[in-house]
């Protein structure tokens, strides 16, 4: 009987299993409508010209289009009856049907489970490549592109040279690549001249001995004076003052590539940086250097200095440029962290000091550009729309063409939404014809169908025409000043299995070494440890990059 | 002497106990007071540290909050969703659970060890999501209930609960000439309050705090739940490192005494219900975790 029982258990466990093997999609696969699997032939002497025929729109259908918006990119979700949204179907004869998709992450389930909207973005060269290799973006031949995304496809390569390079996997581009389009300016060096004012100091410093005097004075003769021994030099971003002021751009979390004898060096191993990490330590034993300094000046985390606002150091470096940008002076905006130094004391915030960087023992300034020449953020088309509905696909690249190729008027709208409504061309500084935002409006750009919602890759010259603000204030403020550009700025092949790896050394050396765990003499077994972790095969690849763009 | 030395000592002992416990509280206390306090707060002010009692009292954060369209519909639809799935989860798990409970079930082990097989396998994301697709699930409340329906862990607490019951109980019932579902609706279910409602706190905090499923399960905003909008905005001004191209919205950044509102708003009414069913929490999972 036991025996007959366990018969039967295992006959019930394996039909389940059965069952449970058996439930397959009914739905048709996607592979059947490639062209290569259809055993079409095209005649080669027409074969582009059929191919833009077939991605030609219809200008009599009204198109149904899925289209994307990544909310940790738009800030927020947008409906189909959004203002911008119903503005954009008319004007192109289209309804879009917005995907709201919360994060990256969820976006690739939707592309996994097949759901993915007729547009899609990734971030990172190598998830780009990824989706591109597995069939999941449409290529976009040379031919269509110039057939319609004329503007676009000439103006990008005119005015960065090299763009479409960077949106190639294997010789063919599937999509558009972000540009940084401030890559002219460097972080910006805030001082806190309220509290330099106090110290008998008049103007921000400019030279080594300045600067070294300024520090110790800011943590040693109570700026603040509350009779408190609680404010400091610098913290963690005054770091990066430090390094330049020794002629080595050493970012917190990323390789950067200096030029140097007709080659390219990695500077993290430098002798500059490691001087420059003796004098830092120095710093950090008299207590000039905020010892908080390694979990960074924000309290929460964001890029905004708090511990500068709260008036806890003297200096800061932040990432953005425009995060700076004084009130009462005419400016469009007014930065986050004028903001905050405002709220909290608008005598600090009028006082506050817009500096170069310190002249390193070259005799030149250098400092950090704020971004990177690209975002490596891409926009492509879903492939199944390429294969099914090609001429779809064509409408898709037409409006992209004219929202981010066409004119600045177009472009502002797209991001702010309607000239009159949500905006109106100003005088900012002098300077006519300034797109600026009403204030006091209800509802932000996002939630209206505005900010990135329609944009793919707009071509740099528009954007500084419809989007101008913070050039004004970036030219005004002198931010490109000492600006010095990664001299990579292509991803090389070992990175993505090394980097990481390396900037983890780099920063635990870092911090050792200027916290006093180890000696500065440390430094010299960390260039030999980074160089046997992969250091010395990027190094190898980025000279030959570097020599093979010359 | 001995009893005033053991009295000295307790003494000691309780009153060391009492202060670490009450530092203990303090330090999960303290971060929500924070949040209170710099939810009413102004801008300026919430920037500093240890603010327990608001400097300039604002009620602005709130009055934007209920402004937000989004913020009113995430709770409606977080509530509708809590609802649907009490209902449905304690019918599903007491149904599960009572049959399970009876030895004389047939392949009663077979049966446990399947479902106990689901709670350390699965079939992962992306088949979860071609599952609740192809159902046409997507877009309704019904795909943020019904994948979890039943929880087996909870549904092991409540089966090892209905063990613990005489079945002296019952048979008296079944001699009193009352069906199985007689049985369980009107003689189990009632005695059954501590585990009901231990599951009921599970459910309830468990579908109040759910955000990944309603993250990829629903894209229309109307229909999103409130803790989606939640982590939005509480962390759309930290992502900043990750935009450079997003250059446009990096102007602006969430105020954080709007996040700290936001976050208020969000975990009130759990915080509401929770001492109701407290005294049924710790009794109900200590009871039915006897014998397996």
């Amino acid at each position: 009987m036991k025996k007959l029982n366990r018969i039967i258990a295992c006959i019930i466990i394996i039909s389940m299993l059965v069952m449970l093997a058996a439930c397959t999609s009914s739905s048709e696969t996607k592979e059947s409508n490639s062209p290569e699997k259809t055993g079409e032939t095209v005649p080669a002497k027409s074969e582009e010209e059929l191919l833009v025929e077939k991605y030609k729109p219809d200008p009599n259908k009204t198109y149904e289009i899925d289209w994307l918006n990544l909310m940790n990119i738009n800030g927020s979700p947008v409906e189909n009856t959004a203002e911008m949204v119903q503005y954009w179907n008319e004007k192109f004869n289209v309804r879009l049907n917005i995907i709201n998709v919360e994060k990256d992450d969820a976006l690739n389930v939707l592309i996994a489970a097949g759901d993915a909207p007729d547009i899609i973005s990734t971030r990172g060269f190598a998830a780009y490549q990824k989706i591109a290799k597995d069939k999941v973006l449409a290529e976009l031949p040379e031919s269509i592109l110039k057939a319609y995304a004329p503007n676009l496809f000439i103006g990008l390569e005119k005015e960065q040279p090299g763009y479409w390079n960077t949106t190639k996997v294997d010789g063919k581009i599937y999509g558009f690549n972000s540009i940084s389009y401030y890559t002219i300016y460097r972080k910006p060096i805030i001082w806190n001249g309220l509290y330099l004012e106090r110290l008998g100091i008049t103007k921000a410093p400019s030279t080594f001995d300045e600067m070294n005097d300024a520090f110790y004075k800011l943590a040693k003769n109570d700026p603040d004076q509350n009779n408190v021994d609680d404010t400091y030099g610098l913290s963690r971003t005054g770091l990066d003052l430090v390094f330049s002021a020794f002629g080595a751009v050493v970012p917190d979390g990323k390789l950067f590539w200096q030029e140097k004898d007709g080659s390219v060096v990695l500077t993290c191993i430098q002798p500059e940086a490691k001087e420059a990490l003796n004098y830092i330590k120095k710093l950090y034993d008299d207590k000039v250097l905020d010892p908080e300094f390694v979990t960074g000046e924000s309290a929460k985390g964001g890029s905004v200095s708090d511990a500068f606002i709260n008036g806890k150091i003297g200096v800061c470096t932040t990432s953005w440029f425009f995060q700076w940008v004084p009130a009462n002076q005419g400016f469009v905006a007014v930065g986050v962290g004028n903001q905050g130094v405002l709220k909290n004391n608008p005598e600090m915030e009028s006082k506050l000091m817009y500096a170069d960087p310190i002249t390193n023992p070259n005799g030149t300034k250098i400092y950090e550009p704020c971004c990177d020449n690209y975002g490596w953020r891409f926009r492509g088309i879903n492939k199944d729309v390429a294969d099914k509905e090609p001429d779809k696909a064509g409408k898709i690249l037409q409006i992209w063409d004219t929202v981010n190729g066409s004119d600045a008027h177009t472009l502002t709208t797209a991001i702010y939404g309607s000239e009159g409504k949500r905006w109106d061309y100003t005088t900012v500084r002098g300077i006519k014809n300034v797109p600026a935002k009403r204030l006091g409006l209800a509802g932000s750009d996002g939630v209206i169908g505005g900010n990135m919602l329609m944009l793919c890759q707009p071509l740099p010259s528009l954007y500084a025409e419809g989007y101008p603000q913070n050039f004004i204030a970036g030219d005004a403020l002198n931010y490109r000043n000492g600006m010095l550009p990664n001299a990579i700025q292509v991803p090389l092949p070992s990175c993505s299995e090394y980097e990481a790896e390396l900037i983890k050394l780099k920063k635990d050396t870092y911090m050792s070494i200027i916290t006093g765990k180890k000696p500065i003499e440390e430094f010299d077994n960390f260039v030999e440890q980074f160089l046997k972790m992969g250091g010395q095969k990027i190094i190898d690849e980025a000279v030959s990059t570097y020599k093979a763009s010359k | 002497m001995n009893k005033s030395k053991v009295y000295l000592g307790s003494m000691i002992f309780d009153t060391f106990n009492i202060i670490m416990m009450l530092l203990f509280s303090l330090t999960i206390i303290y971060p929500f007071l924070y949040l209170a306090s710099m939810s009413f707060s102004t801008t300026a002010t919430n920037l500093n540290p240890l603010n327990l009692i608001p400097r300039a009292i604002t009620y602005e954060n709130y009055k934007t909050i209920f402004n937000t369209k989004f913020m009113l519909t995430g709770y409606i639809n977080t509530f509708e969703r809590i609802s649907l799935a009490i209902v449905l989860v304690l019918l599903a798990t007491i149904l599960t659970a009572y049959p399970l409970s009876k030895k004389y079930l047939p392949y009663r082990s077979v049966i446990t060890g399947l479902m106990v097989f689901t709670m350390f396998f699965s079939g992962g994301l992306i088949p979860k999501y071609i599952l609740v697709r192809s159902l046409g699930l997507r877009d309704t409340v019904w795909s943020l209930v019904l994948p979890g329906l039943i929880s087996t862990y909870s549904m092991l607490i409540m089966r090892n609960y209905f063990m613990s019951i005489p079945s002296e109980m019952e048979e008296s019932a079944k001699v009193d000439g009352a069906n199985d579902y007689r049985v369980l609706f009107q003689i189990i279910v009632p005695i059954s309050k501590p585990i009901i409602a231990t599951v009921l706190l599970w459910t309830v905090v468990g579908h109040w705090n759910a955000w990944f499923d309603a993250m990829i399960y629903i894209s229309d905003s109307s229909k999103q739940v409130l803790q989606v909008f939640l982590r939005h905005i509480v962390i759309s001004g930290y992502m900043e490192k990750e935009l450079e191209e997003s250059t446009v919205m990096m102007s602006t950044s969430v105020p954080e005494g709007l996040r700290a509102a936001t976050i208020i708003y969000a975990t009130l009414p759990v915080v509401c219900f929770y001492p109701f069913v407290q005294k049924y929490f710790v009794k109900g999972i200590m009871v039915g975790s006897l014998k397996g």
